[in-house]
């Protein structure tokens, strides 16, 4: 069985692993993206809080982000920074599996954050509040959202903004009760969805939707449906309600602990994906010592 | 080299012009991509995609005009005058179809250029034939530990009556059915050997023919071989035996800077084809909207990078064909990423089209699907880096390699190269001297025009100190791999220094035509825009915003400037690359 067969087969999410960075399960991180081809992990500040390293160790870990730090005011959001940081380079160091000194995150110029050079991995960040996300995936593009339950009453004043017409209409029939909560669900995917095509709020989220994904074994989803308000899978439609092809991705509304709601948008790009994404097995030994010999080293 | 001693040069009028011909001519061949009655246009090519096959129309046309003779050496019967024009001449076939270029040229480039560069006079000989008569050519790749399922599993060879005896499966070989050559790596007792064998001969008890494509590489023509036992003649062996991954890395840097040039064309209908889409939801007499103007300006400003850092390894191939490798490595690493990524960026302005199947939004998707394809991913990248990586130790304890100043014929587009030297091609090196030469401009205040007359002057002179930092510090970290592993290869810094690297590379290239642009005369058709420092500056910033040093906006003039000649170019049907051939639309 090829990889790219295993990768079609398996499309299951592992659990949102909750770490207290940089002294987190790196080993379950490691197994999920070998067997899954994603990762997910999580921290709040207050775990960071207790598990913070020494000064020193922080500045080492935060690598070529270090100067941003230095340049914020002692506070949270500096706070995050760090954890967010630290968090984002122990994840992707456990993954492709090398010391987190090794790894760069670099930047698009969206802002979208990526491992520098290691390009067998996608990375995506999520913060609010008091809980940090980070997603991992060796498959193709990830994009990841974290939000508070308690958020979905201001979300849902915006819902002209972050609805396609459809969309409404079927939030709008729905009962009233579940109405935040699912127009809360809708925005977090199309957050997910923006972040993993790299757009931010730049993508307008009244241009394309989402619908519950069908249940197992029946064909497309079912139009004029909206969402369900919990955890669930769901399909990326136009903007005039119908399913678009999107087959390569897959969408993921999650709960958390605390009261956290997340979700996952993920790519499975059948070519070019290597099964081994190791750091250290990057450089072909073979070719290096063909092509320099003694006087590499 | 000082501004001082930069001399005016010789016009180079008709390479120029005839490059730019040679573009227009194949572009013309396949028609107005736009027009939605032409057979070979992008409504046709959509339509095939959804079936997941290349456009069987095109692909005739392709080889009706033999456009496989452009990588063909001149001496071998072929119209190759120059990798660099090989790349900007096929852009044309990848503006429309990357499946297209992958089928008709890619493969065949990927086996022609081992051939070139490691193959006997008479395997030479035999290869230039093949594709000169319009044959295709197969590769049979060896196993990789990051591999996609072209790098899996691998063939074996053994010594048996004089030949030798090939087995072992390949799940996946590009133009399988319709190669006349196959060049097939395989492993034995003393290591990899390569083999040029003909696909005609192959069949036998020996032979068995393997399953149809998986998902994703539809209408590739790929297939799967497995042999036993299976007799090949001592003649077909390329390289000697058990050099096989020698011979094959020495011709990595022709394919790796030819493909990255002829992505090129992938970047030019996405930005083209975006430009049109937001036209046509443009309302009459109201400015383009500033997020169309900053996403269509990267787009364009990134293209113009993307090709000064191909123009550059394409012609070092010629030039400097000993000291190439990392270079050519650096372009086809950066550039499907840069592409890629303002593809992205584009997709902002396509809004729902973005997922329709049909029209100028869905060909942004395909392309940014297929820039990602046919440059093999991470896999692509991890063969680049294969070649970067332990150089970067070599750099940072060579300070003579660190200041020797480079050819200042590698930045001039359109003009004559040397043929191509298989034996300097072998000598593995990566002074490409591009380091010295964005170091030495950025110490002596040179980095853009010269005098504080210039407008800009103080821009460029902020950019100076961040890549000066920037410079340092990818030394200090180079000079320190190895330090906790020993072997330099084995820190994991080295991947992302790989990156740093290459930006660096694409940042010296961009200075090196603009530079050349500047000091030509006035007449010179490769002058012009490309004279002008404000594209410079642009891609100055986009580069070190990249690197992680971001400094203030670019001034608005400037940034006019660019978008003007973007327009100009939209307008006109011009090609947003350093040739800026017209097109057919």
């Amino acid at each position: 069985m090829s990889g790219t067969e295993r990768a079609e087969r398996k499309r299951g999410l592992p659990p949102v692993r909750m770490v207290g960075a940089p002294w987190g399960v790196w080993d379950v991180v490691s197994k999920d993206i070998r067997t899954t081809g994603v990762a997910l992990a999580a921290t709040t500040l207050g775990r960071w809080a207790e598990d913070r390293p020494v000064e020193p160790r922080v500045r080492t870990l935060l690598g070529r982000d270090l100067p941003r730090y230095t340049a914020m005011e002692d506070g949270v959001v500096r706070e995050r920074f760090a954890a967010s940081r630290v968090l984002l380079r122990c994840v992707v160091a456990a993954a492709i599996g090398v010391p987190p000194g090794g790894v760069d995150i670099g930047y698009h110029l969206s802002g979208r954050p990526y491992a520098r050079g290691y390009d067998q991995v996608d990375i995506s960040l999520s913060h609010t509040g008091d809980i940090i996300l980070v997603g991992v995936t060796s498959r193709g593009r990830i994009g990841v959202d974290v939000e508070p339950a308690g958020r979905a009453a201001e979300v849902a004043e915006l819902d002209r903004h972050i609805c396609t017409p459809p969309e409404l209409a079927a939030v709008n029939e729905g009962p009233a009760e579940e109405r935040p909560a699912r127009l809360l669900r809708i925005w977090m995917l199309k957050e997910a969805y923006s972040k993993a095509l790299g757009q931010g709020l730049r993508f307008s989220f009244t241009e394309f939707g989402f619908a519950p994904a069908p249940p197992r074994g029946s064909r497309g989803a079912v139009r004029g449906d909206t969402v369900a308000a919990g955890p669930g899978a769901a399909v990326l439609c136009g903007r005039d309600g119908a399913p678009v092809d999107a087959s390569a991705w897959r969408f993921h509304s999650l709960d958390l602990e605390g009261g956290m709601l997340a979700a996952v948008a993920l790519q499975y790009l059948p070519t070019g994906s290597s099964e081994d994404i190791r750091g250290g097995t990057v450089v072909n030994r073979a070719t290096a010592r063909a092509i320099w010999g003694t006087r590499a080293g | 080299m000082l501004l001082s001693e930069v001399r005016p040069r010789q016009p180079a009028v008709d390479q120029w012009v005839a490059v730019r011909r040679r573009i227009t001519a194949v572009d013309q061949a396949f028609g107005d991509p736009w027009d939605e009655d032409n057979p070979l246009g992008f409504t046709e090519i959509l339509a095939a995609d959804e079936r997941e096959s290349c456009l069987a129309a095109a692909l005739e046309k392709y080889d009706e005009h033999l456009l496989n003779a452009e990588f063909v050496p001149a001496a071998l019967g072929g119209r190759l005058v120059g990798m660099d024009t090989a790349g900007a001449v096929l852009r044309p076939v990848f503006r429309r179809d990357a499946r297209l270029g992958a089928i008709g040229g890619i493969s065949s480039l990927l086996v022609a250029s081992v051939v070139w560069a490691a193959g006997s006079e008479a395997q030479r000989r035999r290869t230039a034939d093949a594709l000169l008569g319009g044959g295709r050519l197969a590769i049979a790749c060896h196993q990789l530990e990051h591999a996609n399922i072209f790098f899996q599993e691998e063939f074996r060879a053994k010594p048996a009556g004089g030949g030798y005896v090939l087995s072992g499966r390949k799940p996946a070989i590009n133009n399988l059915d319709r190669a006349e050559l196959i060049l097939a790596y395989a492993s034995g007792p003393d290591g990899h050997s390569l083999f040029l064998l003909d696909r005609d001969r192959l069949p036998g008890p020996w032979m068995k023919r393997l399953g149809g494509a998986p998902a994703g590489w539809g209408g590739m023509g790929l297939g799967g071989l497995e042999l036993l036992e299976c007799p090949v003649p001592a003649s077909s062996l390329v390289g000697g035996w058990g050099q096989g991954v020698a011979a094959g890395a020495s011709a990595y840097p022709l394919m790796n800077a030819t493909i990255a040039a002829m992505l090129i064309g992938l970047g030019d209908t996405a930005l083209r084809a975006t430009l049109r889409f937001a036209a046509g939801r443009a309302r009459p007499g109201r400015s383009t909207p500033a997020q169309v103007r900053t996403a269509v300006n990267g787009a364009f400003t990134d293209l113009l990078i993307a090709d000064c850092l191909t123009l550059t390894a394409t012609r070092s191939l010629h030039l400097v064909p000993e000291q190439c490798d990392v270079l050519t490595a650096a372009a086809k690493y950066l550039v499907p990423k840069v592409l890629s990524e303002s593809m992205h960026h584009l997709s902002t302005i396509l809004g729902d089209g973005f997922h329709t199947t049909a029209g100028p939004a869905a060909l942004v998707r395909k392309h940014l699907r297929d820039v990602d394809t046919v440059s093999f991913g991470h896999v692509g990248s991890a063969v680049c880096q294969t070649a970067i990586v332990p150089f970067l130790p070599m750099l940072a304890r060579d300070r003579d390699n660190r200041t020797a100043q480079p050819d200042p014929a590698l930045f001039r587009p359109g003009t004559a190269v040397p043929a191509l030297d298989p034996d300097r091609l072998a000598q593995f090196g990566g002074g490409d001297r591009l380091w010295g030469y964005l170091s030495r401009a950025v110490d002596s205040g040179e980095l853009g025009p010269a005098g504080t007359s210039d407008d800009l002057a103080d821009e460029f002179a902020v950019r100076a100190t961040a890549f000066a930092a920037e410079l340092a510090d990818v030394l200090e970290t180079a000079t320190d791999l190895g330090f906790d592993t020993g072997d330099p290869v084995d820190d994991p810094r080295a991947i992302p220094l790989s990156e740093r690297y290459a930006l660096l590379l694409a940042a010296a290239s961009c200075l090196g035509v603009w530079r050349e642009a500047a000091a030509a005369p006035a007449d010179d058709p490769g002058a012009g825009f490309l004279a002008d420092p404000a594209w410079l500056l642009l891609a100055l910033d986009r580069l070190l915003r990249r690197l992680g040093r971001p400094v203030p906006p670019v001034p608005a003039a400037a940034v006019d400037r660019v978008h003007d000649e973007l327009r100009r170019r939209a307008d006109g049907a011009r090609a947003f690359d350093l040739y800026a051939a017209e097109l057919t639309g």
